[in-house]
């Protein structure tokens, strides 16, 4: 019964108190005296026995309780002697000996304040902003030892307290380690890709350059336009041969490309299911995980191994295709050469054409050599890019930039002129975040708060609801603001 | 007389704030038993001086109850409430759950301050259009900084490329940078003002310089 | 040829098995009493982990040289380095290598004038060494616990302020020599005429709050004093100030600075006792009553100074719909958004400690606000310089900071 009632007067005031959303009413008023007056009895209550009876009168009466530390019960006289003089101020011509009693506790709060403020907001902030603001972190395995130590000191300080500052910043730092570490990591894996790729291309810049060589002399026999001498005709069988030769080692070399370019992509593809099988199924156990994490890893380098095939396999398919284009060619000038008359001048022009898609092919796998190798270089350069200055150093760089900017805005004595201005307006973009983020961050817990609030009063299925508390109260309460509404219209334009 | 008014007080306050810096250096028992003691001093000096809240407390309802001006009823209200939770917390049943002061803070009390509590829920979206109308460029930092950190916070972040760790390494670098200056700004000034006081500069406390 | 082997063994056994160097035992510096410490140089090859692993350390105490020894711990040579205990040993390279432990003095059976008294009796510590080639012994050597007077690791903390008390001194000093000093605007202070001006125009009172502390929060302090130069300018005016307080200690000395104020600006006539008044302890019906408040009397201005928690919103949107002019000064750094968002001005955390010396425009207190802005100038420094010192290997700056 007790409970209902409970549930009744409670439900009663939690809305008295919201009712403070619409306007001043009777009915919050209300509710804001009683609570008034409910936490000063309360705390009446509560100091009495927290405070008095332990501190004060278990002193002087010992029998009723434990002694004081060695029985000094004179010591009382003092701190009863200053809580006298507050009561002085009862009566106006006493009332500055009151003062004494405030001398004491504001001395007392300073002397106490100041190694405490200087030990925990000087010391330990201006320790925390002491760090070398650009390290060279040696290699990703220093980068990776880094982010496994972040992420051990965060659930260090997880266990130690997970709701706390610490532990969110902990935590923020690990992570944004961890992605670093992965970034540099995928940086260097792409340079290696860069470099193998670089030097498939080099290799095949001389054979290309060599294969165009029969073509470009019997292109130019044609384009003599003038018979064939003898030792001509033998150059234009042996070059007919050898590109014939040529196009199909080419087709050879793709088609090995090609399959091995298949084969992996499918050992990538196999590998890739049994991690994720094994991700799947990992059980609580760190083996596990470890395992799982192990066949992930060793999925993803056959992936590496598979893409890298398959561009190699797909240049192999074009090189093979203009090795083949060219062997016809090299037939078709061997051809005219060899039926020893004199080219016309469309043979002749053909061949020129030839002679310049030959040309321009060799100086394509060239350019593609260059081109690679130039990607390799790219990406090694932004694999030490990555390694050398992490974004954690740029981080520590800009925090390093925001705590002095700030402190200098605090300056009173300065003027805030010329750069010191334009340094303090820096700190006041760095206040303005601040604030920003912390506004951002409380909104949640704030709407969480009201959602609780709700939950309380309309959750029906709670048994001390009595089904009907909520609903019956809501409605006395609008019908009386309304009430009061209408009764006070007439009075309202006077006020 | 002007000795008692002034100097005794600035002496006190002298004392005990120079006799406690001293103490944090001094590991010696005498010393933190000394320490021990101030502490229970104010906590007892706290506790009289409640005596001296509640007088005001009933000096300003009953002035308002006698002179019965508009609402005086709820001056009634507020002291029968005191007394009656006072009574409550002195009922014997009180040893036993469910006594009468538990069910008071648990009916009236608690609902009540997790009621005022979560009114932020509501003033903190009207408190956030207030501030937002300002059109400058630091106005507009905040607003932005204050988007980005809550997209980080809620479900619909997620769905946002790099919006949760964007707001992650907001509250981890320009946010900690901002902070660490405000509190070491803010320990200065209160070192600054407690040294103050200790050596008699700052008086105000008393009541101004004279 | 066995003989020379054996002998070998022997000259290996007789070298590995002796007992540590420098083996030590004294009182613990700079503490309340009751500890002794024991500390030694690690064996020769102990830098390897592997040896290191193989060297166990029994420590024992007695009362007496040849009396009945008790094992206090057992420890491996990978564990127990002084550079663990920096606030003992501080931050010497060498700590690396020696090892060391705290121990509880031995006291008489509990009770008795020993109590708390942070003294010991003189306690005999020995130390075995057991490495595969053998054992050896260090000591027994005896120590007393006893209190210490000052805490040498602390002394950093002492220094710092000692500095910091000079400046202010010497800078209260030219201060009272040359009393013109510079102190940039702070529109938030200046506003606060206009908000007393306003007031008197229109004919309503100002709320002004001292923030949800005690009188023992240096921020209360401050607002305390804020407060007697508001009413001053109140009094001045002719204008109304309601203080409505959560502490009856904070409403008292209230109660002090406003008849002074009032006083000083010669209209003691104008002080009314019941403008400040006590409201309760609790931090929401404490709000619940300021916000009631709010509404029904409609203040012209509304100043927040002081401490606040998160009732700080509640406070100040309330206000804001009232349309009152609003100053905030607060040093709680998680409240300074919502008074930004809500307030015409907000003083930002240090700034409510200048607020008292640039309203009383004091040369005194003037000059305590330079010791404030050369303490700045002193962290940037040490930041400057830790920065460029660690970066450089040596993070001496960072020592010289720390706290134990």
């Amino acid at each position: 019964m007790s409970e209902v009632l409970g549930f009744w007067v409670a439900a009663a005031l939690t809305l008295f108190m919201f009712s403070f959303l619409y306007k001043d009413n009777p009915f919050y008023r209300m509710g804001e005296n009683l609570f008034v007056g409910v936490t000063i009895g309360y705390s009446i209550v509560i100091l009495y026995f927290e405070s008095w009876l332990p501190k004060v009168w278990r002193v002087i009466h010992p029998e009723a309780g434990v002694w004081f530390e060695n029985r000094e019960w004179w010591v009382l006289i003092f701190p009863v002697t200053l809580g006298v003089l507050v009561l002085t101020r009862f009566i106006p011509k006493w009332a500055w000996m009151s003062r004494w009693t405030f001398a004491f506790i504001v001395g007392y709060a300073s002397g106490l304040a100041i190694p405490a403020t200087l030990t925990t907001s000087i010391q330990k902030q201006a320790a925390g902003t002491v760090q070398p603001l650009l390290t060279r972190t040696p290699d990703l395995e220093g980068a990776e030892a880094d982010a496994r130590g972040a992420e051990a000191a965060a659930d260090e300080a997880a266990r130690k307290d997970p709701t706390s500052e610490d532990a969110r910043e902990a935590r923020v730092r690990a992570e944004e380690l961890r992605q670093k570490a992965e970034a540099a990591r995928g940086a260097g894996e792409a340079a290696e890709d860069a470099v193998s790729v670089a030097e498939w291309n080099e290799a095949r810049k001389p054979v290309v350059a060599k294969a165009i060589v029969p073509l470009v002399e019997l292109a130019a026999i044609v384009e003599a336009k003038a018979p064939a001498t003898s030792d001509q005709i033998s150059k234009a069988k042996a070059g007919q041969e050898g590109a014939a030769k040529e196009a199909a080692a080419a087709r050879k070399s793709a088609d090995d490309e090609a399959k091995t370019a298949q084969e992996l992509g499918a050992a990538a593809g196999k590998a890739r299911a049994e991690a994720d099988a094994l991700w799947a199924a990992r059980g609580k156990t760190k083996e596990s995980g470890d395992a799982a994490r192990a066949a992930l890893e060793t999925a993803r380098v056959e992936a590496r191994k598979a893409a890298i095939a398959g561009k190699r396999a797909a240049r192999a398919g074009r090189l093979a295709l203009e090795a083949e284009k060219r062997s016809a060619a090299v037939a078709e000038l061997a051809a005219i050469i060899l039926s020893g008359a004199a080219a016309t001048d469309d043979q002749a022009a053909k061949a020129l054409n030839d002679r310049v898609a030959a040309t321009k092919s060799a100086l394509d796998a060239s350019q593609a050599a260059i081109a690679t190798r130039i990607g390799a270089w790219d990406a090694a350069s932004r694999k030490e890019y990555m390694l050398l200055t992490f974004y954690r150093d740029v981080s520590a760089l800009i925090l390093f930039v925001g705590v002095l900017s700030v402190l200098v805005y605090f300056f009173f004595s300065i003027e805030h002129r010329g750069p010191v201005s334009k340094i303090s307006r820096l700190g006041v973009w760095f206040l303005m975040v601040y604030f920003g983020a912390s506004y951002g961050y409380t909104v949640m817990g704030r709407l969480s708060l009201l959602y609780g609030r709700m939950s309380y009063l309309l959750d029906a299925s709670d048994p001390k609801q009595a089904w009907c508390a909520t609903p019956i109260l809501l409605v006395i309460i609008i019908g009386g603001l309304v009430f009061l509404h209408f009764k006070n219209k007439g009075q309202e334009p006077a006020a | 007389m002007g000795h008692l008014k002034r100097t005794v007080p600035l002496a006190i306050a002298f004392i005990f704030g120079f006799g406690l810096i001293i103490q944090y250096f001094v590991p010696h028992p005498v010393s933190q038993r000394a320490l021990g003691m101030t502490q229970r001093w104010v906590t007892i000096v706290g506790f009289v001086s409640l005596l001296l809240g509640i007088g005001s407390l009933f000096q300003s309802h009953w002035r308002k109850i006698n002179a019965q001006v508009p609402g005086w009823g709820y001056s009634v209200v507020t002291l029968g409430v005191f007394l009656l939770t006072v009574a409550a917390g002195f009922h014997p049943k009180n040893d036993k759950p469910g006594g009468p002061l538990l069910w008071a803070f648990n009916n009236t009390y608690s609902p009540m301050s997790a009621t005022m509590f979560s009114l932020l829920g509501f003033f903190i979206a009207s408190a956030a259009f207030r501030a937002f109308r300002a059109r400058s460029l630091e106005a507009s930092l905040l607003l932005v900084t204050a988007v980005i950190v809550m997209l980080g916070q809620v479900p619909l972040g997620a769905h946002i490329p790099g919006a949760s760790s964007f707001s992650a390494w907001i509250l981890g670098v320009p946010l900690t940078a901002a902070k660490r200056a405000l509190t070491l700004g803010i320990a200065l000034g209160a070192i600054a003002t407690a040294l103050r006081i200790i050596f008699g500069i700052e008086r105000s406390y008393l009541g101004g310089r004279e | 040829m066995i003989r020379a082997a054996a002998f070998v063994l022997l000259a290996a056994t007789a070298a590995t098995a002796q007992a540590p160097a420098d083996f030590k035992v004294y009182d613990r510096p700079g503490d309340a009493g009751g500890v002794i410490i024991a500390e030694w140089k690690g064996l020769p090859g102990e830098e390897i982990p592997e040896t290191a692993r193989r060297i166990e350390y029994v420590i024992s105490v007695s009362l007496s040289k040849d009396g009945e020894w008790k094992e206090i711990k057992r420890f491996p040579g990978t564990l127990q380095h002084k550079n663990e205990a920096p606030e003992i040993f501080g931050f010497s390279k060498s700590n690396e290598t020696e090892h060391f432990i705290a121990l509880k003095g031995l006291v008489p059976p509990p009770g008795g004038p020993w109590l708390g008294t942070g003294k010991s009796l003189p306690t005999w510590v020995k130390l075995e060494v057991i490495s595969p080639a053998g054992t050896a012994i260090a000591g027994p050597l005896v120590a007393e616990a006893k209190p210490n007077w000052w805490a040498w690791n602390k002394t950093n903390v002492f220094v710092f302020i000692l500095i910091f008390g000079v400046v202010t001194f010497w800078l209260i000093s030219k201060a009272r020599r040359n009393p013109n000093i510079f102190v940039r605007r702070i529109p938030g202070l200046d506003a606060m005429e206009e908000a007393i001006g306003r007031a008197t125009e229109m004919g309503r009172p100002i709320l002004y709050l001292n923030g949800l502390q005690s009188m023992e929060s240096i921020s209360t302090i401050a607002s305390v004093s804020i407060l007697g130069q508001i009413s001053k300018r109140v009094a001045s005016y002719d204008s109304q100030i309601l203080v409505p307080c959560r502490d009856a200690v904070v409403l008292s000395v209230c109660q002090e600075v406003m008849r002074e104020g009032f006083t000083a600006a010669g209209r003691p006539d104008k002080y009314r006792e019941q403008d400040a008044w006590f409201i309760t302890q609790e931090q929401f019906s404490y709000v619940a009553s300021v916000d009631g408040l709010m509404i029904r009397e409609k203040p012209a201005a509304c100043l927040y100074m002081g401490y606040y928690y998160a009732e700080s919103l509640l406070l100040a949107e309330t206000g804001g719909a009232t349309g009152a002019i609003q100053i905030a000064g607060t040093d709680s750094i998680t409240q300074l958004p919502f008074f930004i968002a809500c307030c015409d001005y907000t003083l930002i955390g240090e700034e409510l400690y200048a607020a008292s010396a640039y309203l009383s425009r004091e040369p005194l207190q003037l000059g305590s606000l330079r010791s404030q802005d050369a303490g700045k100038i002193f962290i940037i420094a040490t930041l400057f310089l830790g920065a460029l010192t660690a970066a450089a290997g040596y993070p001496f700056v960072k020592h010289l900071l720390a706290t134990f």
